[in-house]
């Protein structure tokens, strides 16, 4: 069991040094010098290189154990056969976190050298890697990694298997004006594993949900058992790849059988409390409605749209989703009626029909957003001849404003140009809003699951 | 520990079938490891003789099923090792004589060890119980639409023991079977509290005891009121320590 505070680290080190440090751009080892030196980071920094005087005008150590002040993280991105020096090197200095770049370890077959790596780090110095692209963590401007050297700064914690994914993300948090709190590109799990991680990020301040892209686990039973404390405090979503089908082979009972494949990561899942979306647009889907908005207090949803074909869509989405649109009381019938149009329908969804303006928007919104009876807003338009998307766009901010954020509101904006205007806009104001009315209702649905989730743990069920 | 202890309990009966050997706890052995947990198991008892026979059904109450217990004998009703509905003494008595001389007859070198004398359960909705050990994720517990069925519909659903009772409903909610639950069609709703029941019971025992590696209750008898396990079956790991 690792300590505590064991994997911090990783995050706020006060020292780090950058064992194979490169005067050459384009070197991964330079890369790294200059996105640690240019991201912020107040601590030291420390380039290791017996070759070089300087890198990047910093001064440059021929060993790190020449480094007088405190190093307390590692970066190490020296060919595969000088990994095992360079980690004695760590030890022998007392450094606490080491980050493997290099890769040519089990994910090419060579268990054994990892093994050893691994054996010799124990017990003091914990790994991340090998075969990994680095760490950024906004909390403390660190950006350990060699990747883009801008990331949006936003409220979540992303841990990913594969490196790849976890670089284009990068780029792509910049490009779609969605930050993150954190980026792990957590490589072949030789020692810090999702579990670690996990629980770093539950009691992290600056991360207000995880997400994990994962393809397997070594420990599953540490990730349930960690994941399931910490979707206490955040909610938990995974993007997982496919599972072989190896666990069933030797069986030799029915139940065994049949446990094969996938059942068991789904049934754990579902048992811890993590939501696992089918793939990356349904995992940012959710996350966005998470990050932006508060769970609903009940089940009761509203749908607001301007057009009969969105409503209808939604509300089939809705019905296959398990939400529940809600039965509208007569007193607000009466009060929506009395500043919509006669011909508007009066049922769920609230059909404000196509001359809908963004006044007309502002004023539904701001009634039902104020009831007591209505626990989350589903707002959705789509582009008409004369109504400007982007003056609804304001009016649905103005109406989140007004409610400070008391109950949950999506939206979506369906239509051309102008509309893809104002949805950008409204992301970039930090609101949950989506191109289909079906990803609106997604939104909607994660954020009533995490009701349900914190209602059961509030009537004292889950882990203690 | 006391003898009241489940673990105690079922461990004796463990250490018992593995030292004649077994791979697999069957009949009496299973029997009493699931009932050491709580689990409602069909009543049943070995007989080694006509009188024993007749002693045991008292207890045991009618109608009755007696079954050869013989490790040479696979496929017992093909041999006229089994006998249904015995409803009298008098009839425990007749069906064991001619359990044993049917035996003779077909299987004239097979070694008898005795007859299962076994309390017939009443029709019930057939459901699944059982239990695993994932490689990543340790023991789990499975619940579903059982008999034939299982591996036709594969209607089952997961979770990893120990589980509560809230998470057990959950999972029975899960599956489509749980319709049958509450009552389809105009038949009565069945009683899911045993059935949730049942599955914490059975992943205490697979938590508890690390000699086995795997539980099937099937079928599971499910009743308006009540459940009964006719059927359970249990490997063990293949390294047992002595």
């Amino acid at each position: 069991m690792s300590k505590k505070s064991d994997v911090d680290c990783f995050f706020s080190p006060k020292g780090v040094a950058i064992v194979g440090a490169s005067q050459t751009p384009g070197k991964i080892g330079h890369e790294i010098v200059r996105n640690i030196k240019l991201s912020g980071f107040t601590g030291g920094v420390f380039p290791v290189n017996p070759n070089a005087e300087t890198v990047l005008d910093l001064k440059c150590y021929r060993n790190i154990s020449d480094v007088q002040a405190e190093v307390d993280l590692a970066v190490i991105a020296v060919p595969a056969g000088l990994v095992e020096g360079a980690v004695r090197d760590c030890v022998k200095k007392g450094v606490k976190g080491a980050i493997i770049i290099t890769s040519g370890f089990s994910e090419v077959g060579d268990k054994g050298l990892e093994e050893k790596v691994v054996s010799l780090a124990r017990p003091g110095l914990r790994i991340i890697g090998p075969n990994t692209f680095g760490v950024f963590y906004a909390g403390s401007r660190l950006n350990a990694t060699f990747g883009p050297g801008k990331v949006l700064r936003g409220k979540t914690a992303f841990i990913t298997q594969s490196g790849a994914l976890g670089l284009a993300l990068m780029d792509w948090t910049t490009e779609e004006k969605y930050g993150v709190s954190a980026i792990v590109s957590i490589g072949n799990k030789a020692d810090v594993d999702d579990a670690d991680l996990v629980e770093f990020f539950s009691r992290d301040p600056s991360t207000s949900s995880i997400l994990i892209y994962m393809e397997g686990l070594r420990d599953g039973r540490k990730f349930f058992e960690a994941s399931r404390r910490a979707v206490r405090k955040k909610p938990i979503v995974v993007i997982k790849a496919g599972r072989s089908a190896r666990g069933a082979q030797a069986a030799s009972s029915h139940t065994g059988s049949i446990a094969g494949q996938d059942a068991i990561f789904t049934a754990a899942f579902e048992q811890a409390g993590i939501m696992r979306a089918e793939g990356m647009t349904q995992a940012f889907d959710w996350i966005q409605a998470l990050n932006e908005n508060p769970a609903p207090k009940g089940e009761n949803i509203v749908i607001v749209t301007n057009g009969g074909g969105l409503g209808v869509l939604a509300t089939d989405r809705c019905e296959l989703l398990g939400l529940k649109p809600a039965e509208l009381s007569n007193d607000l019938k009466q009060e929506i009626q009395a500043i919509t149009p006669s011909f508007g329908s009066v049922k769920n969804p609230v059909d404000l029909t196509a001359n809908a303006d963004d006044a007309l928007y502002g004023k539904v919104l701001d009634l039902v957003l104020r009831r007591s009876d209505i626990d989350g807003v589903i707002a959705l338009f789509c582009q008409t001849a004369n109504i400007d998307p982007t003056l609804v766009a304001q009016a649905m901010l103005d109406a989140r404003t007004r409610d400070a954020l008391e109950k949950p509101i999506v939206a979506a904006f369906v239509g051309g140009h102008l509309s893809q205007v104002a949805y950008s806009r409204m992301l970039e104001k930090k609101f949950a809003v989506y191109p289909t009315a079906e990803r609106a209702v997604d939104a909607m649905y994660a954020l009533m699951a995490r009701h349900r989730q914190l209602e059961h743990f509030k009537a004292g069920g889950g882990a203690a | 520990m006391t003898s009241w202890d489940p673990h105690t309990k079922a461990s004796k009966a463990i250490a018992s079938a593995t030292r004649i050997g077994g791979r697999a706890l069957l009949g009496l052995e299973a029997d009493k490891v699931a009932r050491a947990y709580g689990i409602r198991v069909v009543k049943s008892a070995l007989a080694r003789s006509e009188k024993e026979a007749a002693f045991v059904a008292k207890d045991l109450g009618f109608p009755l099923a007696l079954k050869v217990v013989s490790s040479d004998i696979l496929h017992k009703s093909d041999v006229g090792g089994v006998k249904q509905g015995v409803d009298s003494v008098k009839g425990v008595k007749a069906a064991y004589a001619e359990i044993l001389s049917n035996v003779r007859r077909a299987r004239p070198n097979a070694t008898v060890e005795g007859v299962l004398v076994q309390r017939m359960a009443p029709e019930g909705h057939e459901f699944v119980v059982g239990a695993t050990r994932d490689q990543q994720f340790g023991p789990a517990v499975m619940f579903g639409l059982g008999g034939v069925y299982v591996e036709l519909f594969r209607d089952v659903s997961f979770r990893l023991a120990p589980l509560t009772k809230k998470e057990a409903l959950d999972m029975i909610d899960e599956t489509r079977a749980s319709r049958l639950l509450a009552g389809f069609r105009g038949s009565p709703p069945l009683d899911a509290g045993e059935v949730a029941e049942t599955l914490v019971a059975v992943g205490k025992l697979i938590t508890d005891l690390p000699e086995i590696d795997s539980v099937d209750v099937n079928p599971l008898f499910v009743y308006p009121k009540g459940v009964l396990a006719v059927d359970v079956r249990m490997i063990l790991k293949k390294a047992v320590p002595s």
